[in-house]
């Protein structure tokens, strides 16, 4: 009998090589381009089974005399039979790993389509972190696997494409505490329309086999590749979506700028007089009645824009598979001038040859340009939010729109706010911060299969990184009134290297092994060149000949990698796997006689439905699993000798420092940081233990992970008192531990024919614990240097945030801080300076996602909140805003009349008093939110969020029936949408200084907004 | 192993010569005296009252500027004290005696330093500081640090021989005149010796006498000091902020306080048209009328008619002066009057004087010596004045001399309290400031730190 059929997804869209297997047989086929087959099936048979990956394993009946199906398959995590791919691109049924893997497919993330692809992870995998870093174009997205194993900030996971490495590393130019911007990870350059599924490996245990790099985990990115079958399959995405900035702060309107309640144009804040109309003086130089404008930072900001376009062919035989896709994000910021333009192209192609050869490639090409990224930080005339959350509210955006006059052919600024704070239109549209960013990525691989139960395979991977910057303060700036520009550029590459062998047979009829040796060679190198050329004679031109002063400085790294691996399965009657890993590195980056070192993994999981044949109609699938895996680690290049740096600069305050030569002559320093003696590798140790169960044929799946991974030996550059002459200090430290546990619950609660409800939550909660320090030490000080604000590590704790505290009553000091009484001066009524005390600690209790999908007929509505409880954020903008008197709260007790109730009065025997000392607003905020005195501008960082919303509606195929489309998808979408619940005031709670690439988790300090976006988004398929 | 063995940084050197290392010791150390003391900081001992930014906070406020305390003493310790150590530390292991000068160059710069840190926060970090060794350096009072760095700079003078290597391309200052060091040594031995004084003649009034003989720093123009250049890049970091903010002038953000002002303007010193420019109304340029004065934390621009701080003061090619001969020689008339030291005070005291005012030799407000003479005259001899008023002109003229010398300014007035300066309106503590608080990362990484001091808490060496 033959029967013939489609198989499409919940969507309506074809599936292109779904399996379909006659049961108790060896017959099959799979889908072609349009998703139909032909099969020829057995007159007894009762069932087939389908099968595509990242979908639901189905059991189709078959009727005799039907001989069309048409199959919709759901999509699923709960598949059984999933195929991930793991660490060096080996492919393996999840069924028989021993450790926790997370897939999303290509689907998920593209839905809603983000700039950086890390972003469309959020809220979506248990047991991982991702915190966008700003609101900045390109900025930083940071993941955090299982929490932070290293002190040392690099812990950010190791991101694999198609089988090889790639960077993913976050490069600023200039400081992030003066100035930096922040110019995004490079995993952004990964292109969502191009993703078919990234696995998540979390941990040593997953990554046994990538070495080092992958101890905080991998990010296992696979790419669509062209599906079988001699017709084109092009599709079309067009996405547009507008941006707007989700939080700005909440101004008072009802006090101009000035001190005291007096009226002065010179301050730029909110403690002058109430606004009543009386005549004053405005910026402008004119006599005006005094108004206020409640919407002029509102108003600053524009409406912005992300228009995404992909176009992509895709087709094969039986022997050869293309796939080719192109994309255009051009993207316009809320910053006046600030946009992003990326275009990427991507090929995969692969070809079986007779000789039982079989070859693949892939390549992608892209390219970033971006101007108008704006510096965070502070002491840099460009750090730009403060000047526009510093507007006084006095302040008509009106007056300073004409923020140029080119007449005399140099720019001369107008309406600058102050003698010392530019035009915020001059520095937006005058000193932009250009980007332009080519990458290079890809990889090639041959693969010879001598024997059905052999294979050898050869794989290069590179990915090659140019990354030009160039950022310029135009003559008339103020702070660099000469006028400067500075090129930076860094250039990064990555050769990556590996053969293996894989072997794979039946031992017994139980037992299957399947045995891989391999070998890896990776080298990273990292150069750059950095001018800054300053005092500018010719306005606007951007040639170091024009410049008086040239300041070039030059760096460069590089280091290698050998490593050997074997990797051991055995699976026994398909329900019982053992896995045996073990790899040894030699690295160029330690010591030469201790360079090497080794690390083994072993894993077992054990599907006991299928041993104890449970299937009772409640537990569908049960499987336990455990393993547990060490992993060591090296250190960068050039840490171990003690060196002298040739010098090119000196440092001066407000950006007056001096350069070398210094009337002619050179200088060179010492390290800033001392370098270690007998350096040994670091050594992660991971232990999980976790069950997969499925009830209700799937209806409700459960995966639970506990793990525990500490990691010893520690290679770190420790802060060290600056009294020994040194900042730094590379050692080996103590010893860390990461407890925790995943949940992910799969709930489909409700699955007809024409409705399907699916639910996914993730739960993660992790305890980091310092178990030891060094011999000798009780405290680290692991990152610091930020307004007495310290991240410190002390033996049983957590990290704890120290900061600077107001005096309390010594009585009162056995209490927790939040419970002891302030004191305030008994002259003043102000609080007065306390200790520098442990405000609680940095990293969450928990974090949990909430993924929602229902599909009706053909409309499919999706949307995702997250959830983060605990750890801190300090923020500086918050603290800006009130001791500038321009937040809301200040606006009350102008009249002098105001009472600190929160404090108290300490009487000369010693007895307390609540404060009655009245003091002006002014007074109380500058004290409150004073820059050395953080204690009330770090707040419990807790948020909920409205991650994502997308809604699509798939035109049924009967009525595409007369119009050249196979497909057609029409959404809605919308990110980042509402902060439900957050402690913070003002700004949104989700934001970091420090970007991706480093820890000093919790500190905000003049970051741009973060925006909500709304967009629509239309695919077609051809 | 070949393949691996790729672990030593091409950008860097492994070893160097003594000439790379001291000018990054000295341009660091003045960058930071500039941009952070010099421009900032005025108003703690009246020099000048500032717009800008947090200057005006220090003393108003509680609390002070993190920034600024941790930025100089992160640059004391982990730049100028690091590398005068790796100076020293080379020039010891070399063969003994060959390197003696380099070493007493290192020791003087390095007792600059220490004199410099122990002026900001009383007890700091010394015998077991930047001894790479320790990593938790004690802190050590204010009197072992001060007689310490005074034993370290008679040490330092000894072994100056004309014989053994010394710095010279790097050395910025003198460019490896030993005779100018030998000074410069002594100079700054005596200025300590004197703060001790201030506490315990006793202990070392013998070691004055015998410095008070000589040789020691006597005309300006063996000032030790960093000479910044009127070139960009090597800019002095003071100008620099009116240049980066302000086209290089001052638009009223520096100016004349009361306490210096009218002591200057009452003595009818010629210093007065140096350190002041008029004010840039109308009416009053060419009329000598400088135009109103800001009393103690009240910054006022009177609508830009106030008095400010003058161009020749604010300069590109300001130098810093680390030990000057102005002082030296007012030191040495007091430590004569308080009969420490035998000589002639009152030659002393004109020799101050005079090197003070020829600081500004070169400059477009150059003083004629005669009109020097006259005003040396118009003061009157020491001998003519009773001991109190002889003392107090020669501390007066120590105010005026370290004018804008902000590091030695506010350090003499805290030894002599000479002129009264009343505290800053709206001050929170009730004195002067007499200290930094201690930087909070060195608090934070370092247990030995001390419990903080009230700002206004005076130091062991006052009186």
């Amino acid at each position: 009998q033959g029967i013939t059929g489609t198989i499409s997804d919940g969507d309506g869209v074809p599936l292109i090589g779904a399996s379909i297997l006659v049961d108790g047989t060896t017959s099959g086929t799979v889908t072609d381009i349009d998703g139909n087959f032909t099969l020829e099936v057995p007159a007894n048979t009762e069932t087939m089974t389908i099968s595509y990956t990242g979908f639901e394993t189905m059991s189709v009946p078959v009727i005799v005399g039907q001989k069309v199906y048409d199959i919709t398959m759901l999509e699923g995590s709960t598949s059984l039979d999933e195929v991930v791919v793991t660490a060096q691109g080996i492919e393996r049924q999840k069924r028989e790993l021993g450790y926790s893997v997370a897939t999303i497919s290509g689907d998920e993330v593209g839905t809603v389509r983000e700039t950086n692809v890390v972003n469309s992870l959020q809220g979506k995998v248990s047991g991982v972190q991702i915190s966008q870093q700003s609101g900045n174009l390109g900025g930083s997205t940071k993941i955090l696997i299982r929490g932070v194993n290293s002190l040392s900030g690099n812990n950010n996971p190791l991101w694999v494409v198609d089988g090889v490495p790639i960077f993913d590393n976050n490069v600023t130019t200039g400081s992030q505490i003066t100035g930096g911007f922040d110019t995004g990870n490079r995993a952004q350059d990964i292109n969502p329309d191009d993703i078919e599924s990234i696995s998540v490996l979390k941990g040593a245990n997953a990554a046994a086999l990538y070495g080092s790099r992958a101890a905080n985990g991998a990010i296992i990115v696979t790419t669509k590749k062209g599906g079988k079958g001699n017709r084109a399959n092009i599709t079309f995405n067009s996405t547009y979506r507008a941006d707007t900035p989700l939080r700005l702060p909440d101004f008072q309107n009802e006090y101009a700028q000035g001190t005291n309640g007096r009226y002065d144009l010179d301050n730029l804040n909110g403690w002058g007089p109430r606004i009543e109309g009386q005549q004053v003086e405005n910026l402008g130089g004119e006599t005006v009645a005094l108004q206020a404008y409640p919407d002029n930072v509102k108003d600053f900001y524009e409406t912005g824009s992300t228009l995404i376009n992909n176009l992509a062919i895709g087709g094969g035989s039986e022997k050869s598979n293309y796939r080719f896709s192109a994309t255009a994000l051009n993207q316009e910021g809320i910053f006046p001038g600030s946009e992003l333009d990326r275009i990427t192209l991507g090929l995969n192609a692969g070809q079986k040859f007779d000789q039982k050869i079989s070859s693949s490639f892939g390549i992608n090409l892209v390219r970033t340009t971006s101007g108008g990224r704006v510096a965070q930080g502070g002491n840099d005339p460009n750090v730009l939010v403060p000047i526009i959350n510093g507007f006084p509210r006095n302040l008509d955006l009106n007056q300073i729109r004409n923020y140029i006059d080119e007449s005399s052919g140099v720019g001369e600024q107008l309406n600058s706010l102050s003698e010392t704070t530019n035009n915020p239109y001059w520095v937006a549209l005058e000193n932009q911060f250009n980007t332009e960013v080519d990458r290079v990525f890809g990889n090639f691989a041959l693969t010879y299969e001598p024997l059905f139960w052999l294979s050898f395979t050869g794989r290069l991977g590179v990915d090659f990184i140019a990354d030009n910057r160039f950022r310029s303060n135009r003559k008339g700036t103020l702070g660099r009134v000469q006028g400067d520009f500075t090129d930076d550029r860094i250039e990064q590459r990555q050769l990556d290297y590996n053969f293996l062998a894989t072997a794979g047979n039946n031992l017994t009829d139980d037992i299957f092994v399947k045995a891989i040796v391999g070998f890896n060679y990776n080298t990273r190198v990292f150069e750059r060149l950095q001018n800054q050329a300053v005092n500018l004679t010719v306005d606007q031109l951007f040639s170091t000949g024009n410049a008086e002063v040239n300041n070039v400085s030059n760096s460069f790294s590089e280091r290698r990698l050998f490593g050997v691996y074997g990797d051991i399965t055995f699976t026994f009657r398909d329900y019982l796997s053992l896995n045996l890993t073990g790899r040894n590195d030699f690295s160029s980056t330690l010591p030469l006689d201790n360079n090497s070192y080794f690390y083994p993994s072993a894993g077992l999981s054990f599907i006991f439905t299928d041993a104890l044949k449970i299937d009772d109609g409640i537990l569908s699938f049960g499987k336990i699993r455990t393993s547990y895996a060490e992993v060591g680690g090296d250190t960068n290049p050039y840490q171990l000798a003690f060196n002298y740096f040739p010098q090119t600069t000196a440092f001066g305050q407000f950006g007056t420092g001096t350069s070398f030569p210094f009337d002619g002559r050179l200088a060179f320093s010492g390290p800033g940081t001392i370098p270690p003696e007998a350096l040994r590798p670091e050594s992660v140790q991971s232990f999980e233990i976790g069950t997969e169960l499925q009830f209700f044929n799937g209806r409700f799946g459960l995966d639970f992970t506990y793990y525990n991974v500490t990691t010893e030996d520690q290679i770190l550059a420790v802060p060290i008192p600056e009294s020994t002459g040194f900042s730094f200090q590379r050692l080996n430290v103590g010893e860390t531990s990461n407890k925790g546990f995943e949940i992910t619950l799969n709930l489909t609660p409700i699955k007809t024919e024409a409705f399907t409800y699916n639910s996914l939550i993730t739960f993660t909660r992790n305890r980091f614990v310092v178990e030891a320090l060094s011999p000798g030490t009780d405290r680290l000080v692991i990152n610091s240097g930020f307004n007495s604000l310290q991240i410190v590590a002390e033996p049983g704790e957590s990290f704890g945030l120290y900061a600077n505290t107001f005096q309390r009553v010594e009585a009162d000091s056995s209490l927790a801080l939040a419970d002891q009484r302030v004191l305030v001066s008994s002259e003043t009524g102000l609080r007065s300076a306390g200790d520098n005390e442990r405000i609680g600690d940095v990293f969450p209790d928990f974090i949990a996602g909430w993924t929602n999908n229902m599909t009706f007929k053909g409309v499919n509505l999706r949307f995702t909140f997250d959830y983060r409880q605990g750890g801190l954020l300090f923020s500086n903008t918050v603290a800006d805003l009130r001791s500038s008197g321009l937040a809301a709260e200040t606006a009350i007790g102008r009249d002098g009349s105001f009472i600190d109730r929160g404090a108290f009065i300490e009487e000369a025997d010693g007895t307390v008093r609540p404060n009655d000392i009245p003091v002006t607003a002014q007074a109380f905020w500058q004290n409150y939110s004073d820059g050395g005195i953080t204690e009330y501008s770090i707040f419990d960082a807790s948020f909920i969020k409205l991650r994502e919303i997308a809604l699509n509606y798939t035109i049924p195929s009967s009525v595409l029936s007369k119009v050249p489309f196979q497909t057609i998808t029409l959404g809605v979408e919308a990110r980042n949408l509402a902060i439900l619940y957050s402690e913070i005031p003002h700004i949104d709670p989700e934001t970091n200084l420090f970007g991706s690439a480093s820890d000093g988790a919790g500190i905000e300090f003049n970051s741009p907004p973060t925006t909500r976006t709304f967009g629509v988004n239309l695919r077609l398929g051809f | 192993d070949d393949q691996l063995d790729i672990n030593e940084n091409p950008l860097a050197a492994t070893q160097v010569d003594a000439n790379l290392l001291f000018p990054e010791i000295l341009v660091n150390f003045s960058n930071i005296r500039e941009s952070e003391l010099d421009a900032r900081i005025g108003t703690i001992p009246q020099y000048y009252e500032p717009a800008f930014g947090v200057i005006g906070d220090y003393a108003l406020g509680l609390r002070s500027n993190t920034f600024l305390m941790g930025n100089v003493w992160s640059n004391i310790y982990t730049n100028v004290l690091k590398n005068s150590g790796l100076l020293e530390r080379t020039a010891l292991e070399a063969e003994p005696g060959t390197r003696n000068n380099i070493i007493a160059q290192a020791k003087i710069i390095n007792g600059l330093a220490y004199w410099q840190a122990t002026m900001l926060w009383e007890d700091v970090p010394y015998t077991e500081a930047v001894d790479f060794v320790t990593q938790l350096p004690k802190f050590d009072s204010q009197e072992s640090i001060l007689r310490n760095i005074a034993a370290d700079l008679a040490t330092a003078v000894s072994l100056i021989d004309e014989g053994s290597a010394k710095i010279e391309s790097g050395d910025l200052v003198y460019d490896g005149d030993m005779d100018l060091w030998r000074r410069a040594g002594n100079s700054l031995r005596m200025k300590i010796l004197m703060y001790i004084a201030n506490k315990d003649e006793g202990s070392v009034s013998g070691d004055i006498a015998a410095l008070a003989a000589g040789p020691l720093l006597e005309t300006a123009d063996q000032n030790a000091q960093l000479s910044y250049l009127d070139a960009p890049g090597n800019y002095n970091p003071y100008w620099n902020i009116l240049n980066n903010f302000a086209n290089g002038v001052n638009p009223t953000w520096y100016i004349a306080s009361e306490a210096s002002f009218n002591l200057i303007s009452s003595l009818d010193d010629p210093r007065l048209s140096v350190y002041y420019d008029e004010s840039e109304d109308a009416a009053t340029v060419g009329t000598g009328d400088f135009g109103p004065v800001s009393s103690p934390g009240t910054f006022n621009g009177f609508g830009r008619t106030a008095a400010i701080l003058s161009s020749t003061l604010i300069r590109p090619d300001r130098p810093d002066t680390y030990i000057v001969a102005s002082e030296t020689q007012l030191l040495k008339a007091e430590a004569i009057l308080r009969g420490l030291a035998s000589g002639d005070a009152q030659a002393a005291f004109e020799a101050g004087i005079r090197a003070s005012i020829n600081e500004y030799d070169g400059t477009d407000r150059e003083v004629a010596d005669s009109e020097v003479s006259a005003y040396i005259e118009s003061l009157g001899s020491l001998d003519s004045k009773s001991d109190n008023a002889a003392l107090l002109a020669v501390r007066q003229q120590l105010y005026i001399a370290n004018f804008e010398r902000l590091p030695d300014g506010w350090s003499e007035w805290r030894r002599t309290k000479v002129p009264t300066l009343q505290a800053p309106s709206g001050s929170q503590v009730s004195g002067v400031v007499r200290r930094f608080f201690y930087p909070p990362d060195e608090v934070g990484a370092n247990t030995n730190a001390p419990s903080p001091k009230a700002l206004d808490a005076p130091m062991w060496y006052e009186n």
